[in-house]
């Protein structure tokens, strides 16, 4: 028995530990692709913000798109919600009320992490600090995966907790494709040649390079990457891996069937053959499709049982 | 251990740490077998007392009890008259705030009947020194405390209404993550492995049941353990704009389909002035003299009390019958002038609500403080179980005045706590 107020909260603590822990990945990824690239290529970091769909609240708070302003808007700013530091924060308020759920140690490490990340706000702004401060957030986000894992009963809090991470974690990865990879790919052949360096960034922001290259054996290529951050059935942060995983976990819930239908429409939108995959616009598009389907599966679960 | 108190209108801070003393307090258990039995002593004439006032009032009838303190009482409940809880009982948790005198005798201080809080902390600083002290706990018996969460949980199944079926759904009622007991709150609903829910939560139908929003849809509820006051829990009973409480919790309650603990209305007996009474209730319905003292107590609705306490403020602790956490206190001996001129206006202004007791001069224990072992002023809160039968915790919350040489040991106003051990055969 799940009260439908529990269950919402177990929801959007999952999708916002699952934001933080993204965000933290995609600005460490992003920070390693710049490194390699030679000083005299141009760098933006406005990228970013596209893929966290931040670039408004971003102009109403900071004047310059530099990499301090972008980066501390993306970590520390508490302007804005999707922040690292606002997403545990979040995490953490949705998480107090629910504690009777969820595992005591769990709840121990989330709220040491609000702690730390609440008073070191902007020790992850500066490039020298930053491994850390991505390190600290990722470990512990990595640590409560690791506890609920092995000491949560696989009831239905557990399931709402793991819905919130998959739909997150699933938009996140549509994000990273959408902005980064069109951007690669609208740009045609690169006459710098650093088109590899910066699909390794695509692969290193959703923590996936390592396991590309053992699922696919290919040397990092375009078309490559992004059939494997969609479509692959083994990788765990592939948005097909976390639809699949989404309709597990609800067969485990009463009144699924209303929510099933949402599923089923993401799936479309992610069959759909996309058009001209070396066109980076029409990529993008796709990838807003498979967001609202995404957001409309949210919606509904929300509507269904909270 | 992620334990916090709120602290209200403090600004933007609102959780502050419970501060623990880790040298525990030793209470001999020969000496703390009396103290429980005083204590069910106690638990059986109130549960008595509120169950008659709002019944068929015997007490009043036979002029041991005046009726006037009633009319005036703001914790009496008329929406509570003719009901009838199981058992008789009305006060199924209640933490009584006991202190040791000067002359090594344990007085009762006040019956908290209400919203009692503070046993998680017991449990808590017990877990703390577990791992503090394990050594020590091989050479001394130290009663344990741990059985407190199972012995509620039995008496809050054993509320069930007789119609609910063999696995009644017990539920635990906070106000919310605001509220100052809210980790208390969750801790309880966790060790019970029970639902811990919000006013919001609940929902009670035109048939007067009461039941919960859940994933699979409504869900019926039979025992709320709620730590939400009175006057907040049904705004169609009680105050109307309250946001906390379940609209019809009450007509389910009075139509038997529900239990509540505390009962509504119980506070009628956690009362300042009630207190004086209490041994008096003793004799009249259990025809026993009380086992525990009370602390002398000025009643200043007398006028002959009244006159007493207002010519020795200086000597005499004076506290407003209703208030809880040391809010509106004044102590005689440290107090200016100008704090017992007001003091003496209000007690003029409103005499019911005011009662003056002698100082008493709180025992201490060795308490450490910074680097030093000082002693400080303590007092006790045992927590005593009501229903069927009786259970009274191995001691109970010790909470130490930190600031030396204060008497004021309330979590609101800077005070710590300490574990409490009921050591077997003198130490």
């Amino acid at each position: 028995m799940l009260l439908s107020r529990v269950a919402d909260a177990l929801y959007w603590a999952g999708r916002y530990l699952e934001r933080a822990d993204d965000t933290a990945r995609l600005v460490w990824g992003y920070t390693e692709g710049i490194v390699d690239l030679p000083v005299t290529v141009s760098s933006t970091w406005e990228p970013l913000l596209a893929i966290t769909g931040t670039q408004e609240t971003f102009r109403g708070v900071h004047g310059a798109a530099d990499e301090r302003s972008i980066v501390s808007f993306l970590l520390a700013d508490e302007y804005n919600p999707s922040s690292v530091v606002s997403a545990i924060e979040r995490a953490r308020e949705n998480l107090r009320s629910c504690r009777d759920v969820f595992p005591q140690f769990a709840w121990s490490v989330v709220n040491d992490l609000y702690l730390y990340v609440s008073s070191e706000r902007d020790a992850g702004i500066a490039r020298r600090e930053r491994a850390r401060f991505v390190e600290r957030v990722r470990r512990d986000v990595d640590r409560v995966h690791g506890i609920i894992g092995t000491t949560m009963i696989r009831d239905a809090a557990y399931n709402f907790w793991v819905l919130g991470q998959l739909i997150e974690r699933a938009d996140m990865t549509t994000r990273v494709l959408g902005v980064q990879a069109a951007e690669l790919l609208g740009t045609g052949v690169d006459p710098l040649r650093h088109v590899e360096v910066q699909w390794m960034s695509v692969l290193r922001s959703v923590s996936g390079r390592q396991m590309y290259q053992r699922a696919t054996h290919l040397p990092i290529e375009g078309l490559a990457v992004v059939d494997f951050l969609l479509h692959s059935r083994s990788f765990p942060r592939s948005v097909r891996f976390c639809v699949d995983a989404v309709a597990e976990h609800l067969d485990w819930l009463p009144r699924s069937s209303e929510v099933r239908p949402m599923v089923s429409s993401v799936r479309d939108e992610l069959s759909r053959p996309v058009a001209d995959v070396n066109d980076g616009a029409e990529l993008d598009a796709s990838m807003d499709r498979i967001q609202l389907a995404l957001a409309a599966l949210s919606r509904q679960i929300i509507s269904t049982y909270c | 251990m992620g334990i916090t108190f709120t602290v209200y209108s403090d600004g933007q801070n609102i959780d502050r740490a419970w501060p623990f003393d880790v040298i525990p307090r030793l209470i001999d258990a020969t000496e703390w077998r009396q103290v429980e039995r005083g204590l069910v002593q106690r638990l059986r004439a109130i549960n008595a007392f509120i169950d008659d006032i709002y019944n068929e009032q015997k007490v009043i009838a036979d002029g041991v009890f005046p009726e006037e303190l009633l009319a005036h009482s703001v914790n009496f409940r008329p929406q509570c008259r003719g009901v009838r809880p199981k058992f008789g009982v009305w006060a199924h948790i209640c933490g009584s705030d006991l202190v040791r005198g000067a002359d090594g005798v344990f007085y009762v201080l006040e019956d908290n009947l209400r919203v009692p809080s503070g046993v998680s902390y017991m449990l808590e600083n017990r877990a703390i020194s577990k791992r503090a002290f394990a050594d020590l706990f091989q050479r001394y018996s130290v009663e344990p405390v741990d059985a407190y969460t199972d012995e509620l949980q039995r008496l809050l199944l054993s509320l069930a209404p007789e119609a609910s079926g063999p696995d009644p759904t017990v539920v635990v009622l906070t106000p919310g993550i605001y509220n100052s007991a809210y980790f208390e709150h969750a801790f309880l609903a966790q060790r019970m492995g029970v639902q811990l829910v919000e006013g919001s939560d609940l929902v009670v139908g035109d048939d007067d049941v009461v039941r919960m929003r859940t994933i699979s849809g409504l869900r019926r509820v039979d025992v709320v353990y709620r730590r939400i006051d009175d006057l907040f829990l049904d705004p169609e009973a009680f105050l109307p704009d309250s946001m906390l409480g379940v609209p019809g919790l009450m007509r389910a309650w009075r139509a038997g389909n529900v239990a509540i603990a505390n009962a509504p209305g119980a506070g009628v007996a956690d009362d300042k002035v009630v207190y004086a009474w209490v041994p008096d209730l003793i004799r009249y319905y259990l025809g026993e003299e009380a086992l525990l003292p009370n602390v002398p107590t000025y009643r200043c609705l007398y006028d002959d009390e009244r006159a007493y306490v207002l010519d020795h403020l200086e000597e005499l602790v004076v506290k407003p019958a209703n208030e809880s956490g040391g809010y509106g206190l004044l102590i005689g001996d440290r107090s200016t002038a100008e704090e017992r001129a007001r003091a003496a206006a209000n007690i003029a202004a409103d005499p019911r609500n005011w009662i003056a007791q002698p100082i008493i001069r709180l025992s201490t224990v060795s308490t450490l403080c910074g680097d030093t072992i000082e002693p400080r002023h303590v007092d006790l809160r045992p927590f005593i179980l009501s229903g069927g039968s009786h259970y009274v915790t191995a001691g109970g919350l010790t909470r130490v005045a930190l600031r030396k040489g204060s008497l004021v040991v309330n979590s609101s106003q800077g005070g710590g706590s300490k574990d409490t051990w009921i050591v077997a055969g003198g130490h």
